[in-house]
């Protein structure tokens, strides 16, 4: 790459390695490695529906991710199209290294359909797994990614 | 007591409802969500259905993850299951 440089000369700058980005010094520019690096993104997805009656906490299939190594924190969200077909549906994060979250639950009986969504920051990130788990207090069956109307989703975005 | 297993099935409104339903007929003991709960992950076609049928036998309940029996004390509604189990087999017939 050509520039003037502070006295108005064309010079030669050879080219960077890679990933490498051009940033400008106190008078010309120069080749420098960055110090952010891509976060780490995940997600599943699925339209297969999963329905339980338990009444103590149990994992919903697929619903579940590993986070990246190191330190640092992840914003992780659970959406799902759901139903119950009476009261006391719960959910919640389990987390292996941050232990389990507040719950979200619809106490009312009404069995409408209706897309839910739960995010949760984590404390760490450590290579923990994270995962979504159910029950219903009432004995009621929750459904979600019910009748394959809409999906269930899980995903992660890493950050410092 | 976890019956875990996959089987092709007709899913429609209801499904669930219809296994616990045909589940209560086939041992009269069984008490839905009480001394026993089923999960089911309802794949599509030409996908099976994965049941997870548990019963509380061993006076726990019981949660099926990778591949392990996790055991937890029972909360205030639920209790052992003390009637006969059927075989895989004849649970496999009814759903």
């Amino acid at each position: 790459m050509m520039y003037g440089n502070s006295s108005s000369v064309l010079t030669e700058l050879a080219a960077g390695s890679e990933n490498q980005v051009l940033a400008m010094g106190a008078t010309n520019p120069n080749w420098i490695t960055s110090s952010s690096t891509t976060p780490t993104r995940q997600y599943v997805t699925t339209t297969v529906q999963f329905s339980t009656n338990s009444t103590s906490y149990i994992d919903v299939t697929s619903m579940s991710i590993t986070l990246a190594s190191g330190s640092g924190k992840s914003i992780v969200s659970f959406n799902s199209f759901y139903q119950q077909s009476g009261s006391s549906g719960f959910w919640r994060w389990e987390c292996s290294t941050d232990g389990t979250q507040q719950e979200s639950k619809i106490t009312s009986t009404s069995g409408e359909k209706m897309s839910i969504c739960l995010p949760y920051v984590t404390q760490t990130n450590s290579s923990q797994t994270v995962k979504i788990q159910t029950k219903n207090d009432n004995g009621n069956t929750n459904y979600f990614a019910v009748d394959g109307e809409g999906g269930s989703t899980i995903w992660s975005w890493e950050f410092t | 007591m976890i019956f875990h297993f996959t089987k092709k099935s007709t899913c429609g409104s209801n499904c669930h409802d219809k296994v616990l339903d045909a589940l209560v007929k086939l041992i009269p003991e069984t008490i839905p969500s009480v001394n026993m709960h089923l999960s089911i992950s309802h794949g599509l076609k030409p996908q099976a259905h994965e049941y997870f049928i548990t019963y509380y036998t061993d006076g726990y309940h019981e949660n099926y993850r990778d591949g392990k029996i996790i055991k937890t004390k029972f909360n205030e509604n639920q209790s052992k299951f003390t009637g006969n189990l059927p075989s895989e087999k004849e649970i496999k017939k009814v759903v």
